[in-house]
């Protein structure tokens, strides 16, 4: 039962199925909306099929029980696959079995074997072998050569047995034979490979399940304690505060943006621990929280900056000067000579026109015809600036100093929880997959017995690349070739 | 009216000439397709490599204008830039095959390919090759720089090794058929009329394809480059992965948020896992293989335009600057 289990978990058809089954649930979550609220899915697929939807789980599917289930499966079976060809791998590093029939006999459809006869002795053939796989295999594993022309057939050769505990070797390896085995420890790297993705998911579990992604809007000079979390907008409680102090958008020359920057100031028990600007790409990290930039606005219309003068000073008091921010449309009180005003745009301004006007208005009624504005030359210590100005009966000046915008601050505040676990199994994949694809282990055989005949000597070369590669053949061909004419 | 991409200033104009010698040897190749000449397919291999020299001079042309302008970032942002990157990854990825393998058969699929990709960066309309001097400001960043590069490269491996696939799928049905046709050729066949009459005109074609066919590369090498251009492409794959994991970590608090883009890059990684485990199983043919890197590489395209065009998301091309997170 549990080795059929374990046969089970380990096939790589489950790995393959897993693998589909979690791309198709990708799949519906790019063709479905993820994340949008109630009423809007509403609007979409109307009340019934929302509730299929729903209940399907297909609203949220990352965080569906059955898409983090399949993760969790492909840990599982990650784990059990690997842990079952580990100790195969470990000893065919440590301890490779070196027996030529075994080899021949397991690695039938992708091995090369070639037999051939020679009147050369045993051990000159083993030099010459040694000397011309080894330009492409390295250094022999084992080699055993009588020591003279004799064959030896007791089967007790000393190297042979200290070399191999397996029993296959002890009758085959005696003699006059040649093991080579090149790249066998890259046999380990898709245990490693394996290994990362493990590290990878695992880090990616316990992100979600310990960390959190939310977001606040904050207000220029507001302190907040609270964001909310990105996937439900529940609320959650931040171990400090944070104040935004300011906020501001600069813009390139043709009027893109250029960067977003907040200044943020962290305060934990009353006390001011850091103040730091953030913007898109640099945030700011604080007790294993991250604060990012991510988006902003206004929380009031725009108001235009009035400077409302009184122009005549002859009953000059105190209030001869007042700055109004004024909305658009709304009427308010310059408290000097009584006046109250609007501040309003044209509908429709002609070419070179100064789009915007003031009414003046007494009794509730605007009076008079709109007042528009001039631009006038302003010298100030960075040059020449247009200074919009616009005069009502010769005693009031108003003076359009700006626009006044109430800005709030969109920053994400993350918890992730190990996101360097994901990092090191990242790292741990990428190198373990290019010494998997990379490196194929290659082994060969030689092994020289005496025919019959007494007279020559029959030479038998099996190689197995781990790989069926047709260059790996070729190469063998041509080596072949080689091996061949100094025999 | 049509519109073309063709600047001297922004270099869009040697992308375009390099479009003209592209098509130049394609149809090269499908000469030497058809009449197995050598001359053909060297002379389309020349004219190949003066393109992607010529591809070369325009990139830099086109980075020093960015810097001139004030993009302190190499040209690689919109459509345009990754269209015409990929038609340059893939045409160096050929030249490498071609010089590792010999692949002249190789030549009429991978142009093609480097065709469609210029020819779409030329004359899409939404893919224009300005360069405007300014980029939102997540962009900003150097991590763009190598995420898109191992992508590319990775595209660029996908795109070869569907064009290796084909190749095999046409031997290989090739020398099935003839198996077959040895079999049954003692059976009494009845032949449609026309379909004979056709055959007799096009019997030349048919000598000198099936003659092609022979000169193409045995089907184990087709099958060894295949898995090596695919672990080549992978590889990068994941690289490119991790590297703008880091940068949404980096960027928007998050490595990873299910955007669209990111999710079709996460099937397409699957698919070529597939592809990976599908070969240490013993019941899948070589053919099976070919088959899945056909597959992958329409996956690919699904991921790289498919979804830009049809579902938004933080990494569309199209609308430069439309990113719903700054
Ligand atoms: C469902 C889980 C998985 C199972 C059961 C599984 C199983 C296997 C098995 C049995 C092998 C053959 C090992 C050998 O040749 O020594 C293998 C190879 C490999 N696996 Fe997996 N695997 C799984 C998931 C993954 C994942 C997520 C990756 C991530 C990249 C991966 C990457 C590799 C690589 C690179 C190889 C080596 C392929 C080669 O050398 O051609 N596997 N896998």
């Amino acid at each position: 039962m549990l080795s059929k289990l374990n046969k089970f978990f380990s096939s790589i058809k489950l790995a393959i199925i897993l693998f589909i089954l979690i791309a198709a649930v990708s799949i519906i979550g790019t063709v479905i909306d993820q994340g949008d609220t109630i009423a809007q899915y509403k609007i979409i697929y109307g009340n019934t099929v929302f509730h299929i939807l729903y209940w399907l789980g297909f609203l949220n599917i990352y965080d569906s029980w059955y898409f983090v289930g399949l993760a969790a499966l492909l840990i599982l079976t990650m784990i059990i696959s690997s842990a079952n060809k580990l100790p195969k791998i470990i000893k065919n590093i440590v301890d490779p079995n070196t027996s030529f029939d075994y080899a021949l006999k397991k690695n039938s459809y992708k091995a090369k074997y070639i037999t051939l006869q020679s009147s050369k002795s045993p051990y000159e053939i083993l030099n010459f072998a040694e000397k011309t796989f080894g330009k492409k295999f390295g250094k022999p594993v084992l080699k055993i050569s009588g020591k003279d022309n004799n064959y030896i057939n007791d089967g007790k050769n000393e190297k042979a047995q200290k070399t191999s505990s397996n029993a296959d070797n002890k009758e085959n390896n005696s003699g006059n034979f040649l093991f080579f085995s090149k790249n066998s420890i890259f046999r380990i790297s898709p245990i490693i490979a394996h290994l990362g993705a493990i590290v990878i998911l695992a880090g990616v579990l316990l992100g979600v399940a310990l960390g959190y992604r939310s977001y606040t809007n904050i207000k220029v000079g507001q302190t907040v304690q609270h964001s909310y979390l990105l996937k439900n907008n529940h609320p959650v409680l931040l171990p400090f505060k944070i104040k935004l102090d300011n906020y501001v958008t600069k813009y390139y020359k043709n009027g893109m943006p250029k960067a977003y920057i907040s200044t943020l100031t962290i305060i934990k028990k009353h006390i001011t621990i850091l103040t730091k600007s953030i913007r898109v790409n640099h945030p700011l990290t604080y007790d294993g929280i991250t604060i990012y930039q991510a988006s902003y606005g206004h929380y009031k219309p725009n108001a235009a900056q009035i400077l409302v003068l009184n122009l005549n000073l002859k009953n000059s008091n105190k209030n001869n000067k007042r700055l109004v921010y004024a909305v658009p449309g709304k009427i308010y009180n310059s408290k000097i000579n009584n006046i109250k005003f609007s501040f309003n745009f044209f509908k429709h301004p002609a070419k070179d026109q100064i789009p915007f006007y003031i009414s003046v208005i007494k009794n509730d009624k605007t009076v008079g015809s709109p007042l528009v504005f001039q631009e006038l030359p302003y010298r100030t210590k960075k040059g020449n600036m247009p200074l919009f100005f616009a005069k009502y009966n010769n005693n009031i000046a108003f003076i359009f100093a700006g626009i006044k915008t109430y800005y709030y601050s969109g920053v994400e505040i993350t918890k992730n929880v190990d996101t360097d676990i994901v990092w090191i199994g990242s790292a741990i994949l990428i190198f373990a997959l290019f010494f998997s694809f990379f490196f194929n282990q290659q082994s060969l055989w030689v092994r020289v017995t005496p025919s019959e005949n007494e007279k020559t000597n029959k030479i038998e070369i099996l190689s197995v690349p781990h790989k069926k590669f047709a260059s790996f053949y070729s190469m063998m061909d041509r080596l072949m070739e080689i091996f061949k004419k100094q025999i | 009216m049509i519109h073309m991409n063709a600047s001297i200033l922004d270099g869009s104009f040697y992308f375009t000439i390099s479009l003209l010698m592209i098509i130049v040897s394609f149809i090269g190749y499908f000469i030497y397709m058809f009449t197995t000449n050598k001359l053909a397919s060297t002379a389309s291999f020349v004219i190949v490599l003066g393109a992607f020299a010529l591809q070369t001079f325009a990139f830099i042309i086109r980075w020093r204008y960015s810097y001139q302008i004030g993009i302190y970032i190499p040209p690689l942002i919109d459509l345009y830039d990754s269209l015409v990157f990929f038609a340059y990854v893939i045409l160096f990825g050929f030249i490498l095959l071609k010089l590792f393998y010999n692949f002249n058969s190789l030549g009429f699929i991978m142009t093609f390919i480097s065709i469609c990709a210029l020819g779409f960066a030329t004359f899409y309309p939404l893919s224009t090759s300005a360069i405007e001097p300014y980029i939102i400001p997540a962009l900003r960043s150097y991590w763009l720089l190598y995420h898109i590069i191992s992508l590319f490269l990775a595209y660029g491996a996908f795109a070869a090794a569907f064009g290796i696939g084909i190749l095999f799928l046409i031997k290989y049905n090739q020398t099935h058929k003839s198996n077959k046709n040895k079999d049954t050729k003692q059976t009494i066949r009845k032949i449609n009329p026309i379909k004979k009459i056709a055959s007799i005109i096009f019997y030349p074609f048919i000598l000198l394809y099936k003659q092609f066919i022979l000169l193409s590369p045995s089907i184990d090498i087709l099958d060894e480059a295949i898995y090596k251009v695919v672990v080549f492409g992978f590889l990068f794959l994941s690289i490119g992965i991790v590297i703008g994991a880091a940068w949404a970590d980096n960027a928007w608090g998050g490595y990873w948020s299910w955007d669209p883009k990111e999710t079709w890059s996460l099937i397409t990684w699957i698919t070529y896992a597939v592809f990976i485990h599908a070969r240490l199983t013993k019941g899948w043919n070589e053919k099976k293989m070919a088959w899945i890197a056909v597959i992958g590489f329409i996956v690919v395209i699904c991921t790289y335009l498919g979804v830009d065009l049809l579902i938004p998301g933080l990494h569309s091309y199209i609308a430069p600057g439309a990113a719903p997170v700054l």
